[in-house]
């Protein structure tokens, strides 16, 4: 049961590092945009 | 095409071939057959994932999408990451809790029969008619630009992959794009490495990136948001469509396209089609992003030499041909000097970009920016004379372009590996979709309904057949869409027009646990009807389809529900996402 809520709270932790890959993803290519404009 | 292209493409596509035969050991049951006895690694469903997403045309397209529109296209890929955050969560558990080969076999376990039916046909539909779309649509630029005939390259297109698709099934399929996959990589990065290399010698990748982005060509992120506006709501690609729209878009084609869900099905484990979906949320964009650049260096590539008026060498043939052909050729002459101005402009840009000199970077800029404008008016003009000579020719030639740069400027061998490159990109996603078509047509149909209770044998040796049919199914529709014309455009936004539907109907089952199968079949009805009439009335950008269809059916079924009531609702306790055993 522990190690259960062990694997669900890195699951947790892979989702949230998508998403922060994805926002970050998305601003530096705003800047690059920006950038070579 | 020189003696040596054409061995780099026998050997490439022959060697794809051996190693799909090679690999098509199962074991001759339909788990064996259909998932690969469950025993992927997830950086096989990776590839997999990738290779059948990534069709011929994603190549051919995207970096003349580039080349024309700039790099926004890549915006369309937003939410896609998202989608993988959310399957991850919602549809993995339940696929491998159950056991399913197919995603619509969950829908009979939470509704009845009719809806589980209803998703299969849907499914089957639009993927049967896309295939076909996928073979033809790679030929017939490949015929026009190499002169070869367009059956014949139907038949190899879409013929040569059926032999390891129907042999080895889902494990011939996985391997061979693992294969197809590493070789398109490599094509698309040398023909990336080669058209910065062919740039003039004075000219760096850091001034080609700031000759395009001052040419507008790298234009990634679009914010403008006016939602007043009819003509914003039809732009394809901008931040919010790509975000909002491409997450309905993907969460529908991941979770509930049997192409796909059959890739991750495969998996040893639940933990290995996770890591594999959100590996695929990660490379995604970026992968999207170099193809797109690859495009915008070939428009660089053009600033500095000549370009032809129109890059589909056949059209051109044909009004050349014509009683137009005096006006054409004026035309081309025009556009020619336009290319020398350009030429010079982009030689003096360059260099005004390395001395940093803001002053003749503006003045060049704003002369360049007029040579566009006057190109493409000449352009425009030539495009005109094209319908007058012929009222039925094809004068969108975007996918076109990167192909066309290939042919002409890429040394012997590598003109011979990149049309490889795109054969292959076609065979993975055409392998991946016979194989769907399938398993459906086996699990939801033949097993379920139509011949119950037979051998293993009997069904792995059913299921080949069912390949083969399918097969041939897609190679006729090929051949029969050179007589579509302008309808092809129409069955590209296929899967648009039914994945909301599909989408909705799963929301519906994990999220709405009062709702029973008599509202969402009817609900997604009354949706699919809905969805084709908006489509047809053309007020919206087709991403958008996919959000208003996933939402009319979440809304329509509850709404129906509270009338039906009770006495229709699930029969058996569901399984939700969220339970845990």
């Amino acid at each position: 049961m522990q190690d259960e809520q062990k694997d669900e709270k890195n699951w947790t932790w892979a989702y949230i590092g998508v998403v922060v890959a994805l926002v970050l993803l998305i601003v530096s290519f705003y800047l690059f945009t920006k950038h070579f404009s | 095409m020189s003696l040596i292209d054409w061995i780099v493409l026998i050997v490439t596509l022959l060697s794809v071939i051996g190693y799909g035969l090679y690999k098509s050991k199962s074991e001759k049951t339909l788990d064996g057959y259909f998932k690969g006895g469950s025993s992927m690694s997830w950086l096989l469903i990776l590839l997999s994932i990738m290779g059948t997403q990534a069709s011929a045309i994603t190549f051919l397209s995207a970096p003349g999408q580039a080349y024309t529109d700039g790099m926004r296209f890549v915006q369309y890929y937003f939410g896609l990451p998202l989608a993988m955050v959310v399957l991850c969560i919602t549809f993995i558990p339940i696929y491998h809790r159950l056991k399913v080969f197919t995603a619509y076999e969950y829908l009979e376990q939470r509704f009845d029969l009719k809806t589980r039916s209803l998703a299969s046909i849907l499914f089957l539909v639009q993927r049967a008619l896309s295939t076909g779309i996928s073979i033809y649509a790679p030929s017939i630029i490949l015929a026009s630009l190499m002169g070869w005939n367009i059956y014949y390259t139907n038949l190899v297109m879409g013929g040569f992959l059926i032999i390891y698709t129907v042999a080895g099934g889902t494990k011939a399929v996985t391997y061979t794009q693992m294969q197809q996959l590493i070789i398109v990589f490599v094509g698309m990065f040398l023909a990336g490495y080669l058209v910065v290399n062919m740039l003039p010698s004075n000219v760096s990748f850091g001034d080609a990136l700031h000759v395009a982005g001052k040419m507008g060509k790298l234009n990634v992120i679009e914010t403008k948001i006016d939602v007043t506006d009819g003509e914003w709501w039809k732009d394809k690609y901008n931040i919010w469509s790509g975000l909002i729209g491409g997450f309905f878009l993907a969460l529908s084609y991941f979770g509930t396209d049997q192409s796909q869900v059959g890739r991750y099905l495969t998996a040893k484990s639940m933990k290995e089609s996770r890591t594999s979906l959100l590996m695929n949320g990660l490379v995604k964009v970026p992968m999207q992003f170099l193809i797109l650049l690859v495009g915008s260096m070939v428009f660089v590539f053009y600033m500095f030499y000549s370009s032809p008026i129109f890059f589909n060498q056949k059209e051109v043939d044909k009004v050349l041909k014509s009683e137009y052909r005096h006006e054409f050729q004026g035309l081309q002459a025009k556009y020619d000097s336009l290319n020398t101005i350009r030429s010079t402009d982009a030689r003096l840009l360059s260099q005004a970009i390395d001395k940093d000199d803001q002053e003749s970077i503006k003045q060049v800029q704003s002369n360049l920016q007029l040579v566009e404008i006057e190109s493409k008016e000449v352009r425009a003009e030539a495009l005109a004379v094209m319908k007058k000579a012929d009222a039925t020719a094809d004068t969108n030639d975007t996918n076109y372009i990167f192909l066309y740069f290939v042919v002409e400027n890429l040394p012997k061998g590598l003109i011979g590996l990149l049309i490889a490159m795109i054969f292959l990109a076609a065979w993975g996603s055409i392998a991946a979709a016979l194989n769907s078509l399938a398993s459906t047509t086996m699990i939801d149909f033949y097993q379920r309904l139509w011949v119950k209770d037979k051998s293993e044998l009997h069904y792995y040796k059913a299921s080949r057949w069912v390949t083969f049919g399918w097969g041939l199914f897609a190679i006729a529709t090929a051949m029969f869409a050179s007589k579509l014309g302008s309808l092809i455009e129409a069955v590209n936004v296929l899967g648009s027009l039914f994945y909301g539907t599909i989408l909705g109907i799963f929301l519906v089952a994990f999220y709405l646990k009062r709702v029973g199968s008599t509202a969402v079949f009817w609900g997604a009805i009354i949706t699919e009807i809905l969805v084709i009439v908006i489509y047809i009335a053309d007020v919206i950008s087709f991403l958008w389809l996919n959000v208003i269809g996933c939402l009319l059916v979440l809304i329509i079924a509850w709404i129906i529900q509270l009338f039906v009531g009770q006495k229709n609702s699930p029969r058996i306790t569901p399984i939700l996402p969220n339970d845990t055993k």
